[in-house]
């Protein structure tokens, strides 16, 4: 070994604790100013498939705020700010078309809405473990929503274990635009309560794996009140379990990451989710990488494909193509640059939907299913 | 769970200079996750598998 090479095990001691990874319950090191901003394009709906309405879909310009920073010896906070603004027309409804599948109904091309979010949180660390509390509010013209969690982290074995435990509630309120000329509920509101549970494990010098359990509840009004009959049950519970890998080669100093998320609610919907990244380059410098993603979802039990009016208004239905079974795959490349402080990144991906991507089989695909593409560019500073 | 951490091996903290690499946490670009996040809870029907509180919104 060189001169070079000869560091003390308090330096190297240092430079570990300088760098401790953030799945653990340790204060973090550096203050990080990260802003972004992006475009979201959803390709027009299909001409032969819309019996009314407009064909352009909705486009999402946001723009994305975080600050991220130590408090004295023992605390921590983040602030984060997120503003939206939206355009373009949405499905209100499907009709029976003659070979069989469902026909949209669209809305005018006239939406054009904005949404502002915003998040603190503050959080105590202890040796090993910390606490943190988070509030949270977004406002949009006919949508309200204000949340509140805790957050828990519990380092074990010399911190190679870490325990993360989390709660947290949400009350929204909605106040759908013209209610009273479309005959719309003027006024309503939904709970949710969720739970998440994390056990994430180092495996080696390189890799590590995360397993997780979460489950949430919604009570209130859950049914979309711009589709012309929407009725969804009032209480919805969802689980989810969680699987996250990360591993990293001294092979083009890159880094593998893949998520896996078995969804399954009351709805009777059963979703896969898997998501794998690769970046390649020293952190240093450039890197840059692909990104793949799969999703397959079964129908809701009371998804119809088109909308039924001779059922009474008691009983559940719904025609959203959200609710009906189809899949979806998603790609794309991502790229960073830093120089020194700051890092520049940019990042693209496609996402292509139908029934034929879904595990399970579709009678009739949904005439709403959406391809769309999301462009962003962002920057972080960190000292 | 029992057999995955005895399968485990102790890594000290000088040795978790490469788990400490971005792209090795599980958010490694908090604006990408939340907006990723935001994309797909509007448009698919799963949600959720994280500790995030954030507030939810007219899109779904």
């Amino acid at each position: 070994m060189g001169p070079k090479n000869q560091l003390t095990p308090l330096a190297l001691l240092s430079a570990a604790a300088l760098s401790l990874p953030a799945f653990s319950a340790s204060q973090p090191t550096e203050r990080v100013v990260s802003v972004n901003t992006s475009v979201y394009q959803e390709g027009d709906a299909d001409a032969a498939e819309v019996v009314f309405g407009d064909l352009q879909r909705f486009r999402v310009k946001t723009n994305q705020f975080n600050l991220s920073a130590p408090i004295g010896r023992d605390w921590s906070m983040s602030l984060g700010y997120d503003n939206e603004a939206m355009s373009g027309a949405s499905p209100w409804g499907t009709v029976a078309a003659s070979d069989g599948s469902g026909d949209l109904i669209m809305s005018g091309a006239s939406i054009d809405d904005s949404r502002n979010g915003v998040d603190v949180n503050l959080t105590r660390h202890w040796r090993g473990q910390s606490l943190g509390v988070s509030v949270g509010y977004s406002g949009e013209h006919d949508y309200h929503s204000r949340s509140l969690g805790l957050n828990y982290e519990r380092d074990f074995f010399k911190q190679n274990t870490t325990l993360a435990l989390s709660v947290s509630y949400s009350s929204d309120e909605l106040t759908p635009t013209d209610a009273q000329l479309f005959q719309r509920l003027e006024k309503g509101s939904k709970h949710t309560r969720s739970f998440y549970a994390s056990v994430n494990q180092l495996l080696s010098p390189v890799s590590m794996l995360s397993l997780g359990f979460g489950i949430t509840k919604r009570i209130g009004e859950l049914s979309d009140p711009y589709k012309l009959r929407d009725v969804r049950p009032g209480k919805r519970v969802e689980r989810t379990l969680t699987a996250n890998y990360r591993r990293y080669f001294d092979w083009q100093t890159s880094s593998l990451a893949v998520d896996y998320r078995y969804f399954w609610d009351s709805y009777s919907v059963g979703a896969h989710t898997l998501a794998m990244s690769w970046m390649l380059g020293d952190e240093a410098g450039m890197q840059w990488g692909p990104m793949l993603r799969y999703y397959s979802q079964s129908a809701a039990a009371f998804y119809t494909p088109w909308d039924r009016y001779d059922q009474l208004e008691t009983i559940a239905q719904s025609s959203d193509f959200r609710l009906s079974t189809f899949g979806a795959v998603s790609y794309g490349l991502k790229a960073r640059y830093r120089i020194g402080a700051v890092q520049i990144s940019m990042q693209y991906e496609r996402y292509d939907s139908g029934s034929g991507y879904a595990l399970s089989s579709a009678k009739t695909e949904h005439p709403g299913l959406v391809d769309f593409e999301v462009l962003s560019l962002g920057a972080e500073y960190r000292f | 769970m029992v057999f995955l951490l005895a399968s485990c091996q102790t890594v000290e903290p000088w040795e978790r200079d490469r788990l400490a690499k971005q792209d090795m946490q599980l958010t490694p670009n908090v604006l990408d996750a939340r907006l990723a996040d935001q994309v797909f809870f509007s448009k698919e029907a799963a949600s959720g598998g994280g500790a995030s509180a954030g507030g939810g919104c007219g899109c779904n």
